[in-house]
């Protein structure tokens, strides 16, 4: 393909804290809320390394009241 | 010749031929005399609405405007016999074009005054021109032409009106170079807008045509896009004469101010252009009358479909239809290449209470059939139940991850069972792995306990123990009582399989038990999975398809019948026991399945096998048709499955018929219940279907992350911007598809499947498909590798086949493909080696120096050089060997054709340069080619 897709990528955040890069140029889709960092897709991915630490959907976490790793 | 645009003023009255050529004599190019433009008058005996006008009207404009060297353009004044004129104009399509033709008779009949022909010069006849090198048109969306060479099609849509018509070409020009960009990979393909001049100031200005790039930004609205061709449009360096023919052209209409000109001049316009210089493959014309607007498209009928153009013209309606009523980004949706499986399937269930349901049904029945014992479904539950106790009683629960090391058998299945009763996902790590990777799997998936019995190094620092034997009995009650941890649910992960990673880390896919439940309910009606079927667990189970086999068949009472290593291995071997234990549902990989299809021979065994599903791995139906032949259609149903662990084993499937064998039919099918796939452009923007993409799977399989990888899994992970679903996530695969227009997904290889040998783009999948074409074989692989001293890529093929003869092979890629594309070498194997997952081990081909020797006379032997037949003197013979080795990178034999073994013109150039270096010959390259083998050369440089 000529084109490598979208420079500007946006970091969203969904209900259950799941993290997703999303084109910076598209609309927010449903569910999903912006975590208030834009960038190349590479800095995305290193921000969100940083940020979401705890991968298990929030739900899940909440009924396990955080027991385990 | 082509022929030559034309346009007729029809109906006129009392116009004067001096004045007209008067005008025309005005307007002549400084140059030669012959070579100015000429006027023909003649008047005819019957009058302009005779037949017979019409059919001269069609001969004077069809004619071509001949000589070569002569004038460009030629007018013709017809006079009837009822005082009524035509005018004729017609130009080599070169010299001038519609809109210069308008422009230049308005200024020979208009009867204003004088017209002021102010600066204006006619083009000079046009003989070739420097083209710039033409960017050419992707035309995969297109696929499907069924026109014969050089034929032409023609399709029309109409446009809704615009009281702006000028507004309205930017609208469509933005609109069909977004519709284009959509099938070309994201870039709009350069377009040559033909245009009239710019009417008004000076009808005598011929501007005709510009090269225009519509690159908007993919946010952009529809009338952002149609802003930007506005300003484009007017900023165009708008040339007379020829511009670069691109392959795409669009020609607007005349201008409403000349069109108006015209009419307040009593004079009506009818346009006889023909419609495209022969090279456009599109050429699109726009014409625009007061009420409506049409878009017509006339194209290369061998090239491009004509569906492909219909669907494309549809789109740049509805696109126009939408610039007053702005619906933002992304459009419309409609029409664009996503498919839906339909509802998810109750998955809200674990995969061992699935199991254990059956147990508690029929807990006599078999479940596992393995080499050393079999086990009842209340066995195996019971063994299960001790395992998972015991590691409860470690503190071990939902939320950790269990690493299970151990060789294919029945224990095995009872601890994978037994680590999802205790709530915990497992990850399988095989038991043949290197110690390193081990380690590297333990620490990377943060195990909290690991069931072997390895006693090497790799598990140190990890709590590890053999699992409890069947005998061992369930842990006491107050061990059970005792154990706090929480119990999984559908949410939680059942299995972590890790898979290579482009970067070289292998990353853990993190999947739940509803992922795999809703797979289950996806598939189970449609395959009539019953506790009579026989399934082996055939794959390794650090390979996710085997959670399909094992899960598959013990979710729905199945027999499972565990198949050794060393079974799995020997094709023989494999087919005995599928015969012995009356298998009826097969799971296989391609590369598996075409070793088990060389026992297909007549006296073989028969199978029981009712459905073979195939997994992992591109499928050539083509090899399928042995197997038809053997097993029809109404006793073995044939599926073929796509998917990738991140969505959960399989997320299409499709039935093969020997019609789709024989047609090598690349579809995989459409979603499971419960999926949804997409194929996108790079900015995540759905393709029209027949648009190759990238594909995207949503829906239920979707897997919950790679663990510990938070960035990697946001990126992979998208979020869902088409399911409608709050919060969805996508997975990109990384391969590439398209979607058919009945629905179905073609599976077009990776994305990054695409390699360069000499700055040639090349997808290794074509070629492997052109030598899957010859009838003799069964398997074929084609690899880039580099070597020889200068490190040049080359590209190494291999077949399987034991009728393959390399050199007919090589005639048929040297007839079917371009030479940059045609393999340096071709080996034939025995075999295409498949690693532990059964998938082809790119790692373990052979080079190709260690070929199996062509066919020799008899008596002959491999040896090296020299040969001790070689009548030329061995020396010169061992040192030509030699040079070839170090040029090539690879050992040659005294008969190997040096264009055979991977040598080309460079090459050949190379091994003379170090002939002549070494003082062996000073012989021009093209003895080379004339010899192309060591023993033929050396013997004639001898003789020399």
């Amino acid at each position: 393909m000529s084109d490598n897709g979208p420079e500007r990528w946006t970091v969203l955040v969904n209900a259950e804290e799941q993290y997703g890069l999303f084109p910076a140029e598209l609309p927010l889709p449903d569910g999903w809320r912006p975590a208030d960092f834009t960038g190349t897709e590479d800095e995305c991915v290193r921000y969100v390394d940083e940020h979401w630490t705890d991968m298990r959907p929030l739900s899940l976490r909440k009924a396990l009241g955080g027991s385990a790793a | 010749m082509s022929r030559a645009n034309s346009l007729v003023l029809p109906g006129l009255r009392r116009i004067d031929a001096d004045e007209v050529g008067r005008r025309l004599d005005g307007l002549r190019a400084p140059g030669p005399v012959s070579r100015g433009p000429v006027l023909w008058t003649e008047t005819l005996p019957y009058p302009s609405h005779d037949p017979r006008a019409e059919r001269l009207r069609l001969r004077t404009t069809g004619r071509p405007v001949a000589p070569p060297d002569g004038p460009a353009v030629r007018v013709c004044l017809l006079t009837y016999t009822d005082q009524v004129q035509d005018l004729v104009v017609s130009a080599r399509p070169e010299a001038l074009d519609e809109a210069g033709l308008a422009g230049l008779a308005c200024l020979l009949v208009e009867r204003s005054g004088t017209p002021d022909p102010g600066p204006v010069v006619l083009p000079e006849p046009v003989g070739t021109t420097a083209a710039e090198p033409a960017e050419r048109l992707s035309l995969e969306w297109a696929s499907g032409a069924d026109g014969g060479p050089g034929s032409r099609g023609s399709r029309a849509v109409a446009l809704p009106s615009d009281d702006a018509p000028r507004r309205g070409e930017a609208v469509v020009v933005a609109a069909l170079a977004a519709a284009l960009a959509r099938r070309t990979g994201g870039t709009a393909p350069p377009l040559t807008v033909r245009r009239p001049g710019p009417a008004g100031e000076s009808l005598a200005r011929t501007d005709s045509a510009a090269t225009v790039l519509l690159r908007s930004p993919a946010s952009a609205t529809v009338e952002a896009r149609a802003a930007a061709a506005r300003r484009i449009l007017r900023d165009a360096h708008w040339a007379v004469g020829p511009v670069p023919a691109h392959d795409v052209e669009l020609r607007l209409p005349v201008p409403p101010a000349t069109r108006l000109r015209l009419e307040a001049a009593g004079l009506g316009l009818s346009s006889r252009t023909v419609p495209a210089p022969e090279s456009a493959v599109l050429a699109f014309r726009l014409d625009s009358g007061p009420d409506a607007h049409e878009l017509s498209c006339d194209f290369a009928a061998d090239l491009v479909a004509s569906e492909a153009v219909e669907a494309l013209l549809t789109e740049v309606a509805r696109a126009v239809g939408e610039a007053s009523e702005d619906p933002g980004p992304g459009g419309s949706r409609a029409g664009t290449a996503s498919a839906g499986g339909g509802p998810a399937l109750g998955a809200e269930t674990t995969i061992h209470d699935l199991v254990t349901e059956r147990a508690a049904a029929h807990p006599d029945a078999v479940a596992v059939t393995a080499p050393d014992r079999e086990l009842t479904y209340g066995q195996l539950d019971l063994w299960a139940e001790t395992i998972g106790d015991s590691l409860r009683s470690r503190g071990i629960g939902a939320g950790h991850r269990v690493g299970v090391c151990l060789t294919r058998g029945a224990e095995l299945v009872a601890t994978l069972l037994g680590v999802l009763k205790s709530g915990a996902a497992y990850v399988p790590i095989d038991p043949s792995s290197p110690e390193d990777r081990v380690r590297y799997l333990a620490r990377d998936a943060g195990l909290s306990h690991v069931l072997t019995h390895r006693s090497d190094g790799a598990f140190a620092g990890c709590p590890h123990s053999a699992p409890p034997s069947a005998t061992d009995g369930p842990a006491d009650g107050g061990a059970r009582a005792a154990d706090g941890a929480p119990r999984s649910g559908s949410r939680d992960p059942a299995y972590v399989i890790y898979t290579s990673g482009s970067t070289g880390r292998p990353k853990g896919v993190v999947v739940e038990h509803r992922n795999f439940a809703a797979l289950l309910a996806g598939t189970r009606e449609e395959f009539r999975f019953t506790g009579h079927d026989v399934w082996t667990f055939f794959h390794s189970f650090a390979f996710d398809f085997s959670v399909w086999e094992i899960w598959g068949c013990l979710a729905t009472g199945g027999r499972l019948v565990v198949v050794p290593e060393d079974v799995a291995r020997v094709p023989e071997e494999f087919r005995e026991l599928l015969h012995g234990q009356r298998v009826t549902v097969l799971n296989q990989t391609p590369s598996a399945f075409v070793q088990l299809l060389s026992t297909e021979t007549a006296g073989a065994a028969p199978l029981d096998v009712r459905l073979l599903v195939f997994g992992g791995e591109p499928l050539d139906s083509r090899t399928l048709l042995p197997w038809f032949d053997a097993h029809p259609e109404d006793r073995c149903r044939v599926v073929n499955m796509y998917g990738i662990t991140e969505t959960t084993v399989h997320c299409t499937w499709t039935d093969l018929t020997r019609r789709d064998a024989l047609a090598n039919s690349r579809s995989i099918g459409v979603a499971l219940p419960g999926w949804t796939l997409h194929v996108l452009d790079p900015h995540g923007r759905p393709l029209p279907p027949g648009v190759p993409g990238e594909i995207h799977v949503g829906g239920a399989g979707v897997a919950r992350c790679y663990h510990g990888r938070s960035g990697l899994t946001a990126q992979r992970f998208r979020p869902d911007h088409l399911s409608g679903v709050p919060g969805a996530r996508l997975y990109r695969t990384g391969d590439r598809g398209r979607l058919r227009h009945d629905g179905r997904l073609e599976h077009l290889g990776r994305l990054d499947g695409q390699v360069k040998v000499r700055g040639y783009r090349i997808e290794l999948d074509e070629i492997r498909n052109c030598l899957l074409e010859a009838a003799e074989v069964r398997g074929a692989a084609v690899v880039l590798r580099h070597r020889g001293e200068a490190g040049d890529a080359h590209l190494d093929a291999y077949v399987v086949g034991p009728q393959a003869d390399p050199a007919a092979l090589r005639e048929h890629l040297e007839r079917t493909l371009p030479g940059y594309m045609v393999p340096s070498t071709l080996t034939v194997l025995p075999s295409m080696p498949v690693t532990g997952n059964g998938k082809l081990d790119v790692e373990r081909l052979p080079e190709p120096g260690h070929r199996p020797s062509p066919p020799r006379p008899a008596g002959t032997t491999e040896q090296p050089v020299p040969s001790g037949r070689a009548p030329a003197e061995p020396d010169v013979a061992s040192r030509i060997a030699g040079a070839w080795h170090e040029v090539l990178g690879t050992p040659v034999t005294p008969d190997d054709n040096f264009f055979l073994v991977g040598g080309n013109s460079l090459l050949a150039i190379r091994v003379m340069v170090r002939l002549r270096e070494q003082g062996i010959t000073d012989a021009p390259v093209r003895m080379l080619y004339r010899h192309p083998t060591v023993r033929r050369l050396a013997e004639a440089l001898t003789a020399q």
